[in-house]
């Protein structure tokens, strides 16, 4: 399945109607670089998440 | 249940390999209007910060709070949902819980934090679009969920109806903001409310299932805060 994001797909429309060229990215990743962030944020967020949430739920109530 | 939702997650995750573009993306606005929103954007960031570094003075739980809202508006913000009739994904935007919780100046800061490790390491957004970015996502959208926490806190809505209102026209009113920049930097002010609600109409039956989806979990959080740890959201009892 090959899904293109809103914003993107929005955005990418729009901006091809009013003849405005889309400039590279100041940084520009290769997508293994991006999947490997993606992979690694997601976890570290989970984990700050879960973490904090324990802190404020639950380590005060034992 | 649980291990139903997961799989349903692990299962959109595989189906959609490849990451998506989400935010307005590098380059999308002319230099001067991303130069206006970056302007517009900072006073919101200073204020926060202090706002943050006062509140964390007085709570000691305030950080962990602002962790933990931190990382669902990072999560969400990123969470590529499929709309299968529309052929597109699009993503929650979790400040409707992130402005109950927190407050506008609080949000504007988290919602730059995420965008910002979004820009720079997911290829979300942009770094000269961080600003309209921070604007249409953290800042407007936080402005309209307390406006309408309160409007509804007038007429006697019950907590979780108001909080499903909340967060459903939050998410929705960082699509109309987002159309505005978007409309402004393209078109200028020639046809401007036609043009913006042009706009706004290609975004809307993409994003209005997942801001209802959105709603129904920010009050199912919220309903969960209320009932164990109630003090988190006294504010918002009173």
């Amino acid at each position: 399945m090959n899904l293109i994001g809103l914003d993107e797909k929005i955005g990418h429309r729009l901006t091809q109607e009013y003849g405005l060229n889309i400039k590279e990215a100041v940084l520009n990743l290769p997508s293994e670089i991006l999947l490997f962030a993606f992979i690694l944020l997601s976890c570290l967020a989970g984990f700050i998440l879960g973490y904090n949430w324990y802190r404020i739920f639950k380590a005060k109530t034992k | 249940m649980v291990k139903i939702i997961s799989f349903l997650f692990l299962f959109l995750f595989l189906a959609v390999p490849s990451l998506y573009a989400m935010h307005i993306a590098e380059g999308m606005l002319e230099f001067k209007w991303s130069f206006l929103w970056w302007l517009v954007a900072t006073p919101f960031l200073l204020m926060g910060l202090y706002h943050i570094k006062k509140l964390k003075q007085k709570n000691s739980l305030y950080l962990a709070l602002i962790s933990t809202t931190a990382a669902c508006v990072f999560i969400f913000s990123m969470l590529p949902l499929p709309v299968p009739i529309a052929g597109t994904t699009s993503h929650p935007t979790a400040i409707g819980l992130s402005s109950l919780l927190l407050g506008v100046l609080s949000t504007a800061v988290v919602s730059f934090i995420s965008l910002f490790i979004q820009a720079v390491f997911l290829g979300h957004g942009g770094l000269t679009t961080l600003g309209a970015n921070t604007v249409s996502m953290g800042i407007s959208g936080s402005i309209v969920a307390l406006f309408t926490f309160y409007f509804f806190k007038k007429i006697n809505l019950p907590l979780a109806v108001r909080v499903f209102l909340v967060a459903f026209l939050a998410d929705l009113s960082s699509y109309l903001v987002t159309a505005l920049q978007l409309c402004l930097s393209l078109a200028g002010f020639k046809a401007l409310p036609q043009l913006w609600i042009k706009f706004f109409l290609l975004f809307l039956p993409i994003q209005l299932p997942v801001a209802v989806l959105e709603g129904l979990l920010t009050a199912g959080i919220i309903k969960y805060i209320h009932t164990h740890k109630p003090e988190i959201i006294a504010h918002l009892l009173k």
